[in-house]
């Protein structure tokens, strides 16, 4: 099971990740609520999340321009 | 409808009520959103004569299509309203993350009219609207209550995903110059928006949303999301901003000799050569940013000396300006400190410093008599500073006549002269007399003076008065536009300044309502003239299109920008004629006929 990992010294709050992972889920909506990265991002106590929806290349990982965001070991 | 939501929140609060209209999609297409569709709804229906904090007046928070849509930058909205400084229109924008979560809410913007019997907040979650008791948060600072409103949803989730805006107890006293704080550091600062919202007692507005924003054409929108993300990892900006966010304005108007000092009277001062330097190495605590931006320009400052011990946020650059060189102070720590409680009172620190400033100019020349302030004001006194602005947000003695803002003060003790702004509004931190499109721009621009209208000024012609006035009207459009879409720009215009010719397809992108370059730029031309028109029948004219006489006649004394003045002669009626408006500054029916406003002309 891939996992994306954050780092919340980067993480600067934009939510640009939410974004674009919410397009992930919906044809043509952005609805930062319903992406699968929200819960990494808002809730503080969580650091590491399990998610393989887009393969090889997380589009969320790619959306960060802070590089918070990251596949451990990879 | 795609990019906007389609729906309006009208909140009544005489009458306790609420109620959601449709957007019409044609008015959202010619108005844009935010700014220009706020000032349509403000046009229609308020009496542009009516007194600004009257119950008859309205405030209205709108966002545009992009705000919430993800596009990099578009964090922003507008509350715009009848102005009780300029007594014209009034909008003021703020980013963060209120905007975006009204759209998640399922509203483009909410109209707030009428007034509360009794102190209350608005709270939104999705379709559920509240209209709640706030007499317990009458009186507290922006982030008391914000915390208080956040404990009392109750849920620590649902907590941090509640944004709010709320006013200070400048904004409750009606002070001319209080602003609307969101997160404790963004501020839809001027024209006085807040003392409107007080007028109403409405302490807060909070919103909480679940819904999303719905794109036009998904593809498209990928690929310019990813020319956005090429062009900022390529750029300096990325490591710049974080830094030192819009300090670097202060390095600026050094350079150039425009610093704003001691109440306009000069463009340098010593002491500040090294700030943002020494902003970063010994204030700075961390940065912030807005929803969908990563560039972090807000910074969280800390004084550690106990004289003027403080922590918070918003010490923007002209925020330092005005509250320093312009007061002749240079103690960083009075000047964060003065920022601070600037912006736990509410009150629009670019005002602050200007109206501090006159009244320190008003003493010095002996027509301010000591027995009013209490002690003798001069320039440079960092103490009398912060001493001042509790007093002006809780209009406490002398601190009653500085919250009536500059113009009014310098006329109370009958030296009119000595207000440094434009349309009873002060200036921003750059001192026109080194760029003449800013003098131009100061001079026309729709609320009163002002450093976001005209922000494209260029080193190399900063002293020509030819060719301006068609810089400075496409530059008032654009940023027109920029203000309806929701987006910044601060990083539109000023980081990013190639970004001005996707705006267009970002907006075809999002919306799919047939924008082309020229169709929006009109758009923006249409919203600046809306406002021109709101303002002549509020009583403006084109003798409120000037600046003080110090800037037009007494040279910048010394400095990078010696010897200079804002020949604005030069330029307004170049200016009027590149508008289409006649000579006494009124739009003709010819050019309102091209812009879709002959229902609008002024008769």
């Amino acid at each position: 099971m891939a996992k994306i990992k954050i780092d919340r010294n980067k993480c600067c709050e934009c939510y640009l990740c939410e974004t674009i992972c919410s397009l992930q889920f919906s044809e043509n909506t952005v609805n930062p609520k319903r992406s699968r990265v929200v819960g990494l991002v808002r809730k503080l106590d969580v650091s590491e999340i399990n998610c393989e929806h887009c393969g090889n290349e997380p589009q969320c990982i790619k959306a960060c321009l802070s590089d918070a965001l990251a596949e451990p070991g990879r | 409808m795609p990019g906007w939501i389609g729906k309006i929140l009208r909140v009544n609060l005489s009458k306790d009520k609420y109620s959601v209209e449709d957007l019409d999609p044609n008015l959202a297409r010619n108005f844009i959103g935010g700014r220009g569709l706020a000032t349509k709804y403000l046009f229609d229906e308020v009496n542009p004569k009516i007194d600004g904090i009257s119950p008859q007046n309205k405030l209205l928070f709108a966002t545009g299509p992009l705000t919430g849509s993800g596009v990099i930058g578009s964090g922003r909205f507008m509350v715009v309203t009848k102005s009780p400084l300029t007594e014209g229109v009034g909008c003021a924008n703020a980013g963060g993350y209120f905007g975006p979560e009204l759209k998640f809410s399922g509203y483009d913007m909410i109209i707030l009219e009428g007034k509360a019997r009794k102190p209350v907040y608005v709270l939104i979650e999705d379709d559920k609207v509240e209209i709640k008791p706030a007499q317990h948060l009458w009186g507290k600072t922006t982030s008391e209550t914000e915390e208080m409103v956040k404990v009392e949803i109750g849920d620590a989730h649902k907590a941090k995903e509640l944004q709010i805006c709320t006013i200070g107890p400048a904004g409750e006293n009606r002070v001319r110059i209080a602003n609307i704080i969101h997160a404790g550091h963004h501020a839809a600062g001027r024209g006085g928006v807040g003392a409107v919202m007080g007028s109403k007692n409405l302490k807060a507005v909070a919103v909480r949303g679940t819904k999303g924003v719905t794109l036009a054409n998904r593809e498209s929108y990928l690929k310019l999301m990813a020319t956005l993300s090429d062009s900022i990892r390529k750029s300096p900006t990325l490591e710049r901003r974080p830094l030192y966010g819009t300090w670097t304005g202060i390095t600026r108007a050094y350079k150039f000799g425009v610093l704003a000092t001691k109440n306009f009277q000069a463009g340098v001062i010593e002491g500040v050569d090294n700030a943002e330097k020494v902003l970063r190495d010994k204030y700075y605590v961390r940065s912030h940013t807005c929803h969908s931006c990563p560039f972090q320009e807000m910074k969280t400052t800390r004084v550690t000396d106990p004289e003027f011990q403080s922590e918070g946020g918003g010490l923007e650059w002209e925020s330092f300006g005005l509250l320093g060189p312009d007061c002749g102070i240079t103690n960083f720590d009075a000047i964060n400190k003065a920022c601070h409680l600037c912006n736990e009172l509410g009150i629009d620190t670019i005002s602050a410093g200007g109206t501090i400033a006159c009244a320190m100019e008003l003493s010095e020349r002996g027509y301010l008599p000591e027995k009013d302030v209490g002690y003798p004001l001069r320039f440079g006194d960092a103490k009398a500073l912060v001493d001042l602005i509790p007093k002006m947000g809780r209009r406490q003695g002398f601190g009653d006549f500085l919250a009536e803002g500059a113009y009014r003060l310098a006329k109370k003790y009958g030296h009119p002269e000595l207000f440094m702004g434009a349309k009873k509004q002060e200036f921003p931190g750059f001192h026109p007399q080194g760029f003449q499109i800013l003098g131009l721009g100061y001079a026309t621009s729709n609320r009163g003076a002002c450093h976001l209208k005209n922000i494209a000024y260029y080193d190399d012609s900063r002293f020509e008065t030819a060719g301006q006035a068609a810089l400075a009207k496409t530059d008032q459009d654009y940023i027109a536009v920029m203000d309806s879409a929701g987006l910044c720009h601060a990083i539109y215009v000023r980081d990013f300044p190639v970004w001005r010719n996707i705006v267009a397809q970002l907006l075809e992108a999002v919306t799919g309502a047939g924008y082309t370059q020229e169709t929006m730029l009109l758009a923006g031309e249409r919203i600046w003239n809306l406002e021109r028109l709101f303002n002549l029948k509020a009583g403006l004219a084109a003798k409120d299109d000037t600046l003080p006489q110090r800037i037009l006649e007494q040279p910048m004394p010394e400095g990078p920008s010696k010897g200079h003045v804002v020949r604005l002669n030069d330029m307004l009626p170049e200016y009027y004629k590149v508008r289409g408006w006649d000579k006494n500054g009124v739009p003709t029916p010819e050019k309102l006929a091209e812009l879709g406003l002959r229902k609008e002309r002024v008769k």
